[in-house]
Parts: C-alpha cells; sequence; structure tokens
C-alpha cells in the first residue's frame, strides 16, 4: 500500500501555530509559575524552571511538527479510506466508503496564507470527524472531497 | 402520501402542560444570575426579587403559548415535517426511515391533562429532533401509524407484543443499592468535615469530634445516604419497568411519576451491552443497555443508550441480547479468546506505577503514614491480573463480542453490518510491549476489543471493514 503525505509546507504552519500557542498561552504561564514557586524556591531556581519549561515547550513546537509530518500518511482504497498518524500515540482509521455521511474541506486564515486546506471525513459514529487531513493544498482537498464524496453511498449501516 | 397532508396543531392544554417544564428551563439558563439576584443586597423578600419570579415565570409562560399558537406537525409526501417559531423560525423534514426510535412520555401534569409527549430521534444529533410536547393518546397514536406507513409497513391495529421481562420493587431496590457512588461518599464526608472546622473557627460546638471512628460512623453515614438516595431515585425512575417485544422491535416502558415508553426498532439496534458491576454481580444480576444511533435515556446525568434494563438475572442476559441482535451469539456461553499475554504485563506496569506515585504523594501529603500506600501494590496487581484473566472477544461473521473488566465488567455484543469505522491505537508503553487496541465505531457508541499484539490488530483494521465481510466468509468457506 502507498501512502500520501501531507504537503511539506503544513510543517511550517504547524511551527508558526505551535509558536503563537507558546507565547499566548506559555509565556504568561511560566511567568506566573516563576512567581508561584518563587515562594518555595530561591528566585533564581524558580526562574530557572520556568525558563526551562517554556524552553521546552518553544523546542516542541518547533520541532515536534516535523515529526509528525513523517508519521502521518493516508490512501483512498478500493473500500475504505484509510489515515494513519501520531509520533508517541500511533493511530491508524479505516473508513469505509459506503459509511461516509459527507466530507468538509474547512480553511482557517492561517491555512488561507500557507495555502492548504483541512478534510474532514464524517461518519454516523458522532459528531467529531472520523478521518482527517490536516494540511494538503486546497485543490487537492476539493479533489479528495469529490473523490470521497462519489465514492460514498449506499448502506450507511444506521 | 402523494396529496397534501393537513398540518395538525398540539392539544391547546398543551400550554399548561409545559409552563412549568419550560419555566424550569429558563431557572436552568439563568441560575447563576437569579441566584445571585435573590441572596444578594439585603436579606428579605423585596420588590426585585418579586419581579424576577414574575418575570421567569412570565418567560415560561410566553413560551409556552408561543410552542403551542406555533407548532404545526404533518405527514407529507412520506416525510414528517415540523414547523415552529416566530422569532428564530424553525422548519424541519425527517425522513420516517432515519428515525431511530419514537418514545412516548407522559409526566404527572400529562396524566392529568389526557395527553402524551412523541419524540423522535434520529442519528443527526444528541437533541430530540421531533418534539411534540402535548398530543392526544389518539393523535400520538395515529402519528406513529402514518410514520410506519410512510415507512412502508402497515399499521399494526393493536399492540400484540409480549413480555420478555418485569422488574419488581425488590429487583429496583437491588438495583439501586448497587449503584450508589463511592464519589457521592467521599464529596458527603468532605463537606462534613468542612462544615465542622467552620463551625470550630467560628467557635461554635461541634456536632461531633473529629476522631477516627467519628470519621468511620460518618463515611458509613455517607454510604448509607448514597445508597438510600440511589434506591429512592431507581424507585421513581424505573418503576413497573417493562421489556415487551413485537414483529417491529423492543418496547421499554418505566417510571412512577413521568411515564416513559420507547420503541425501538430492531433493525436500528446499534450496540447491546450487559454492565456487571461486583456487588451486582454477587447479587446475580446484571444491567442491560440497548444503544441506537439516537441517543435517549439518561443514565448519571448523560444521554447514553436508548434503552436500559436495570436488572436482569445473569441467566437470561445472553437471551435478552438475543432479542436485541439476533444474529449475534450469547457471550456467555460463547467461547471468547483471551487478550495478548503481554497485555497482563501492561497491566501490571500500570498498576504499578500509579501505586507508587499514589505513595509519593501520600508522603508528601501525610508524612511517613504516607507509606501505608504501598499496601496499594498488591491490591493493584491482583486487579490488573483479574482484569486481564476475565477479559475477552470474539469476531463472527455477523457480530462483534468484548468483554472488559473485573471491577466494573461489561460485555458489548454489535453487529458487524453497523460498523461505521474501525481505529487501532498504540502508546509508547503498549509499543514496548507490541501491543494494539481495536477500536470499532458505530453510529453514536463504539466497542473496543482487549489488547491485541500489533499485527493481529492490523489485521482487524482491514478485516473488520463491512465491505470484506462477505468476501472473507465466503473464501473461509
Amino acid at each position: 500500500m502507498t501512502l500520501q503525505s501531507l504537503h511539506p509546507r503544513v510543517v511550517w504552519l504547524w511551527r508558526f501555530q505551535g509558536t503563537i500557542r507558546v507565547l499566548l498561552f506559555w509565556a504568561p504561564a511560566c511567568v506566573a509559575m516563576g512567581f508561584g514557586l518563587s515562594h518555595v524556591l530561591s528566585p533564581g531556581l524558580a526562574g530557572a524552571l520556568a525558563g526551562a519549561w517554556f524552553s521546552f515547550q518553544l523546542a516542541l513546537a518547533l520541532f515536534w511538527p516535523a515529526l509528525a509530518f513523517r508519521f502521518f500518511g493516508y490512501a483512498i482504497r478500493e473500500g475504505d479510506f484509510y489515515v494513519q498518524r501520531g509520533v508517541l500515540f500511533r493511530r491508524r482509521t479505516s473508513i469505509p466508503h459506503t459509511r461516509i455521511q459527507h466530507v468538509d474541506t474547512r480553511q482557517g486564515p492561517l491555512e488561507q496564507i500557507f495555502g492548504l486546506s483541512r478534510v474532514l471525513v464524517f461518519t454516523a459514529s458522532g459528531m467529531a470527524a472520523d478521518g482527517s487531513l490536516p494540511g494538503v493544498e486546497h485543490a487537492l482537498a476539493e479533489s479528495i472531497r469529490d473523490d470521497l464524496s462519489r465514492r460514498g453511498g449506499g448502506d450507511d449501516g444506521v | 402520501m402523494g396529496r397534501s397532508a393537513a398540518w395538525k396543531r398540539i392539544h391547546p392544554a398543551s400550554v399548561w402542560v409545559n409552563l412549568l417544564p419550560l419555566t424550569w428551563r429558563t431557572i436552568r439558563q439563568f441560575w447563576p444570575v437569579l441566584i445571585l439576584a435573590m441572596v444578594g443586597g439585603q436579606s428579605g423578600f423585596h420588590i426585585v426579587d418579586v419581579l424576577l419570579l414574575m418575570g421567569t415565570l412570565g418567560v415560561g409562560a410566553v413560551s409556552s403559548f408561543v410552542h403551542y399558537a406555533t407548532l404545526r406537525y404533518r405527514v407529507h409526501d412520506g416525510k414528517l415535517e415540523i414547523r415552529q417559531g416566530i422569532v428564530h423560525r424553525q422548519s424541519r423534514v425527517i425522513d420516517p426511515a432515519r428515525i431511530q426510535n419514537v418514545e412516548r412520555v407522559r409526566n404527572p401534569f400529562h396524566k392529568i391533562a389526557g395527553l402524551v409527549e412523541v419524540r423522535l430521534e434520529t442519528a443527526g444529533d444528541v437533541r430530540t429532533e421531533g418534539l411534540l410536547s402535548a398530543l392526544e393518546e389518539s393523535a400520538a397514536l395515529a402519528l406513529v401509524a402514518d410514520i410506519e406507513q410512510a415507512r412502508g409497513r402497515a399499521p399494526q391495529e393493536k399492540d400484540e407484543s409480549h413480555e420478555i421481562l418485569r422488574q419488581g420493587v425488590g429487583e429496583l431496590l437491588g438495583y439501586g443499592l448497587s449503584s450508589g457512588s463511592s464519589g457521592l461518599v467521599l464529596v458527603l464526608v468532605l463537606g462534613a468535615i468542612e462544615v465542622q472546622s467552620l463551625l470550630e473557627s467560628q467557635g461554635q460546638e461541634p456536632v461531633v469530634s473529629l476522631e477516627p471512628a467519628a470519621l468511620l460512623g460518618l463515611a458509613l453515614l455517607a454510604f448509607l445516604v448514597s445508597w438510600l438516595g440511589s434506591a429512592l431515585f431507581a424507585l421513581l425512575r424505573h418503576w413497573n419497568h417493562r421489556l415487551a417485544r413485537d414483529a417491529s422491535g423492543l418496547h421499554t416502558e418505566e417510571g412512577l411519576f413521568t411515564r416513559r415508553r420507547v420503541e425501538i426498532p430492531l433493525r436500528k439496534v446499534q450496540i447491546v451491552s450487559a454492565f456487571e458491576p461486583v456487588l451486582r454481580r454477587l447479587m446475580g444480576f446484571g444491567t442491560v443497555y440497548v444503544e441506537t444511533a439516537g441517543l435517549g435515556a439518561v443514565v448519571g446525568g448523560h444521554r447514553r443508550a436508548e434503552a436500559m434494563i436495570p436488572m436482569v438475572e445473569q441467566e437470561r442476559l445472553g437471551a435478552i441480547f438475543h432479542q436485541a441482535i439476533p444474529a449475534g451469539e450469547n457471550p456467555w456461553s460463547s467461547t471468547l479468546l483471551p487478550p495478548h499475554r503481554s497485555s497482563l504485563y501492561r497491566g501490571m506496569l500500570g498498576s504499578f506505577l500509579q501505586s507508587v506515585l499514589a505513595t509519593v504523594v501520600a508522603v508528601m501529603a501525610l508524612g511517613p503514614w504516607g507509606w501505608l500506600g504501598l499496601l496499594l501494590v498488591p491490591v493493584g496487581l491482583a486487579g490488573a491480573w483479574l482484569d486481564f484473566r476475565f477479559q475477552g472477544w470474539r469476531v463472527d461473521p455477523d457480530a462483534v463480542i468484548s468483554r472488559r473488566g473485573f471491577w466494573r465488567r461489561r460485555t458489548w455484543l454489535m453487529a458487524r453490518d453497523k460498523v461505521q469505522s474501525v481505529h487501532v491505537e498504540q502508546g509508547p508503553i503498549m509499543r514496548a510491549f507490541g501491543l494494539g487496541r481495536v477500536h470499532i465505531l458505530v453510529a453514536d457508541g463504539q466497542v473496543a476489543l482487549p489488547e491485541l499484539a500489533w499485527e493481529e490488530s492490523l489485521r482487524w483494521l482491514q478485516a473488520l471493514r463491512p465491505l470484506l465481510v462477505q468476501e472473507e466468509v465466503r473464501a473461509e468457506e
């Protein structure tokens, strides 16, 4: 089975999103953590611990996306849509074409800047998408959406 | 069904029948504001409180009237149409083939007015899709008959169902007593200790001293309150519970003040499961849940299963499963396969690490007494072994069976033709042991198999796809 990869630009998109998250959430959280720890530890040690945690989060935001990209793969096969993902926690998903209820493509502001889209595949199993492709070129995303929608239909098992 | 059908309305008495439920809904939406307004400021009952009370009742009354005045429904061109609302107008068309189940509910107000509430659920949403809050019994039956006709089946002239099971008071009390929550006990004990500390800090005489014997008594009292509460709730909710079956499917009926009747077509059943916590198992019973794609029954505050049979004798569990999913084998008389051997080692390692972590926290909080937490290690290891020992699974051409847990044992049976998607997961520790877990998703539910070897999990990822089922069976034959 030959697996398709996401578009390589998604690595930079994830790095960008991760960095924003670190700056908006972890930076103030680490400052607060430093102040909190300074009541029980020496100010220098408290600052070092908070700084180390911030650096760890920043490193994670910068280096993890390349790993996540490497472990992501998908395939539209004869009978199903197959997705594999996960670095530490691996997940393999098989969605039979007949069970697909609808397929969405979505594009947030950052994804528009990077020229990427998300493809979300829904079955009747719940509110969240059963399978998703987080970073493919917009034209390819539309083509995948149309392809999967065309293959769907028949008994939905509900 | 081709001609234009006339629109119908709900009963005029719905205005007062729905008054209390809609007022209650308003209170639930704005309860923080209402409580702040009522208890804030000066003590006593003031004009602001009166206005708030009148306003809340007024909103409920207006909502109830608007609901009656604007709601219309009909079965037209084979579809159920419901319209309502003035500001937010809503028009909904429901394909009868997509209706998962029909529920008829009668609260005390419905009973006084001789009315019934009809709930129609599809798989699309956790909210009830079609809610007709107050119909005459005859109108409700006519609507159900219209829906059955639109589904292409002849309406039944009379109820030809035969009773499968009826719950007595003793069984319901047993159900309630075996449902007591240890979490509630903890909250009650901690709450009592908090009140005690508060009284002491204000210089008041404590009711009882906080000595070990008193604490033990307090915990026992909390258990008693928890059990009695559960038993009372079970009696109210499941009073005179009845399970029946006819040609179209299963029916349940229950409730003391609010009587709830659910009709579940057999072809809509997604999963049937049995929950046998250790206390209930020792009593010789288990609880059965029948799930469709429409989330119906409220269990522990969550809408979870469409029908629940509180207490089923263990020797009858298999028969009830067979009524819900006739294609499935009896999990209690079939040979189930064990999980992978490494699953035991992973479970024991996880349990050991949890016990050590709990001990470290206990030592930090309690000092030397915290080392007693190490006693959790053998208990946890024994629990991991028991959990491993009683797990099992089986995949047949038509159904999947899975059983997990010892203290809170659960057994699932699902029809393979309902599979929506299949997932295999593996965390870092599972990878070290070469394990994987298969999750099989159906509409609004899922079954997880016990941990298998990673390669075997991947094989089932392929084999459980419904498209390949028939080909595989033929190949095996």
